[in-house]
């Protein structure tokens, strides 16, 4: 190992190594100048440089326009073995919002860290990435806590796949191994290569620990046992901690999953842990965990009393037990013109009082960029006085709902405030001018049975 | 589910990280003052306790321990605590190598669940020497051979110094048992700070994976790391 804190490219330009900034089993990462980071390997075999140039070479030309991966750039030239690519500043992985700093407390530490809905959220994006792979024909073949990199800052939901060199569009058994946890039993037992389910399953173990704080498989008997359990609890040869009838591998950890997993999410945890653990050919794929993902990131309300989130199908938080409001609903519609009555819902979204609501542009718009990761427009709502909508690049259109014709323009970059003095604002939000085919925002209060 | 629908949480919990006890027998035999083998040695010990320190993970809690052998016994120089609340004193060296002793003492610490519970991950164990023993060593390698963790425990060893002769590598690898492994010369000392370094990868690579296979332990990245 050369102990020279300088590297060079492929094309001879001299990259220092200035800090380090991630180390593993195969390689350690650098930061180097002009937001490059080095991903520098262990071993410089001439083995090693032939097999990483070949696949870098498969990498670059695999078509990732708009995917959000960090790409390698250019190789390190001999004597070192490894790939410049982006430096990602501000960015942690996600595994700093699936466990705790040992001795913190669990709930106010879940939710400085951006609580139930920053983690649907980014988890959302995170499926939009590898699904988008996944229809590209790429496999990412080793998901992991470790490699998908998330906004360091509670305040930003920027999300990043990084460890590219092992893109892959299939692979032979044993080739890649991936992380124990995360790598599907199919792997584990050598009866596969990665697929675009081994990606499936590995994505789902990291969502339900981002989740609810704990592996699916590890259950009481297993952290308290010897660690040759780990083996079978990765293996899936043990009944995962939620299954329906076996409680063997139960466990009192973690935060409670019909607190933190919408009933969609229970369902494809239970058919990705449970039903199809060993057939990969039916387990849930990536694009059914992102719709869930997005469907319960928008349908999840703050707590009125305490800084937790959660589903808004709850009658109170479960936090605090302290209970939920009636809860105003906004119902996104596609209008032609001429056509006033808006004839199917096609997302709705929970509105959380005196909370800015981000509407993404693929909610917004149905020519959005997957991953555009600015909103656009924001919604605060503030009961029986005001509703505030700001727009993002493009101008937004808002109409009252007593005067249809009466439309308010919102120019892009700015942001007004209209009087809303009912239970429900009153106001429609049009994301595109009054007069063409649009996606328009609908303002519903809904009363909770029992009160 | 273990909650029903609508009844507050109280305060959720996560299981304590699992133990992952990383042992030093540490040589401190008057010839470790030559050649700077036992500044190199608290060094390296030091530099890695605090890499094991800065690393968070939530899967394995490195903790370490350091049985230091010299003069006529062996004592636990450091008893086994986590790696972040290790506040670390130098080795001081003197005497004669009792490594009998050290064995004894370390397979008793083994053996012992309230310092190592059951759930605890396999300890490394890692042997430094300059020499070989001068007390009765054999019968107290049996016995930690014998011993339910002593024999599964990821046994490495290593020879500090120009000195050492073929016997006592004999020792070391006495002490591996393990024909696959062979103890590490060190002949020039800088090169234990190296081999310390690829203790050190070795021990978070399984603390991050939360396996102990061999790509976790990684024998094959030994030589690029002494280079």
């Amino acid at each position: 190992m050369s102990n020279s804190l300088v590297v060079r490219d492929e094309y001879g330009r001299v990259l220092p190594l200035i800090r380090k900034i991630g180390s593993g089993g195969q390689a350690e990462v650098w930061a180097s100048e002009g937001r490059i980071a080095v991903k520098r390997m262990h071993s410089h075999t001439p083995r090693t440089a032939r097999r990483l140039r070949s696949r870098i070479d498969v990498v670059r030309r695999l078509d990732l326009d708009g995917v959000p991966v960090a790409r390698p750039m250019d190789l390190l030239a001999s004597p070192d073995t490894g790939y410049t690519m982006e430096l990602l500043e501000e960015m942690v992985a996600i595994q700093r919002l699936a466990a705790p700093p040992s001795g913190a407390d669990v709930l106010g530490w879940y939710a400085e860290t951006g609580g139930l809905r920053r983690r649907l959220r980014l988890l959302a994006r995170a499926a939009d990435a590898l699904a988008s792979l996944h229809a590209k024909g790429v496999v990412y073949a080793d998901p992991s806590p470790a490699n998908i990199m998330v906004s360091a800052s509670a305040r930003h939901e920027e999300v990043r796949l990084v460890d590219v060199d092992l893109l892959h569009t299939e692979s032979a058994p044993l080739e890649i191994g991936g992380t124990p946890g995360y790598a599907a039993p199919e792997l584990r037992a050598e009866r596969s290569g990665v697929t675009c389910s081994s990606d499936a399953y590995a994505f789902a173990v990291i969502t339900f620990e981002v989740l609810s704080l704990l592996h699916p498989f590890l259950g009481e008997q297993v952290e308290d046992g010897e660690p040759e359990m780990l083996q079978l609890a990765y293996d899936a040869k043990l009944p995962w901690i939620d299954h329906t009838t076996d409680r063997s591998n139960r466990t009192p950890y973690g935060m409670p999953r019909t607190a933190v997993l919408a009933p969609d999410l229970i369902t494809l945890a239970r058919r990705t842990f449970q039903d199809t653990v060993n057939s990969p050919r039916s387990r849930p794929a990536v694009a059914e965990w992102r719709t869930a993902l997005h469907a319960a990131a928008d349908m999840t309300l703050t707590c009125v009393a305490c800084p937790q989130a959660y589903h808004v199908r709850r009658d109170e938080c479960p936090w605090c037990g302290t209970p939920a409001p009636d809860p105003l609903i906004a119902v996104v519609h596609f209008v032609l013109p001429g056509q006033d009555e808006p004839v199917s819902a096609r997302e709705v979204l929970a509105v959380s009082p005196a909370d800015e609501l981000p509407i993404m542009p693929r909610t917004a718009y149905t020519d959005a960029a997957e991953y555009d990761p600015v909103p656009a427009a924001w919604v605060c709502w503030e009961e029986g006085r005001l509703l505030t909508v700001r727009a993002g690049r493009l101008p937004l259109w808002l109409t009252p709902d007593r005067d249809p014709a009466n439309a308010v323009v919102v120019e892009a970059s700015d942001q007004l405030t209209v009087p809303a003095d009912g239970a429900a604002p009153g106001w429609t939000l049009h994301f595109g001018p009054p007069g063409e085919p649009r996606r328009l925002l609908r303002f519903f209060r809904v009363r909770r049975e029992g009160r | 589910m273990e909650t029903p629908a609508n009844s507050p949480v109280a305060r959720p919990v996560v299981a304590a990280p699992r133990p992952l006890p990383v042992i030093v027998l540490a040589d401190v035999s008057g010839s470790m003052t030559q050649h700077r083998k036992l500044e190199t040695l608290n060094e390296s010990i030091e530099t890695m306790i605090r890499a094991f320190a800065a690393e968070d993970t939530a899967r394995g809690e490195i903790q370490v321990a350091v049985v230091a052998f010299g003069g006529d016994r062996a004592v636990l120089h450091q008893p086994l605590v986590p790696a972040t609340q290790l506040t670390w004193t130098d080795l001081e060296a003197g005497g004669r190598t009792p490594l009998g002793a050290a064995l004894d003492l370390l397979t008793d610490l083994l053996e012992d669940e309230q310092t190592i519970p059951k759930r605890a991950f396999m300890p490394t164990l890692i042997l430094v020497s300059d020499g070989k023993p001068n007390d009765s060593w054999e019968g107290s390698l049996d016995r930690l051979l014998a011993s339910k963790r002593g024999k599964r425990a990821i046994r490495l060893a290593v020879g500090v110094g120009v000195d050492m002769e073929e016997e006592d590598f004999h020792v070391l690898e006495c002490f591996i048992a393990n024909p696959a492994i062979k103890p590490t010369p060190v002949d020039k000392v800088h090169r234990l700070s190296r081999y310390f370094s690829w203790v050190t990868l070795s021990v978070t690579q399984q603390a991050r994976s939360g396996q102990q296979t061999s790509a976790e332990i990684g024998f094959d990245q030994l030589d690029e790391f002494l280079g």
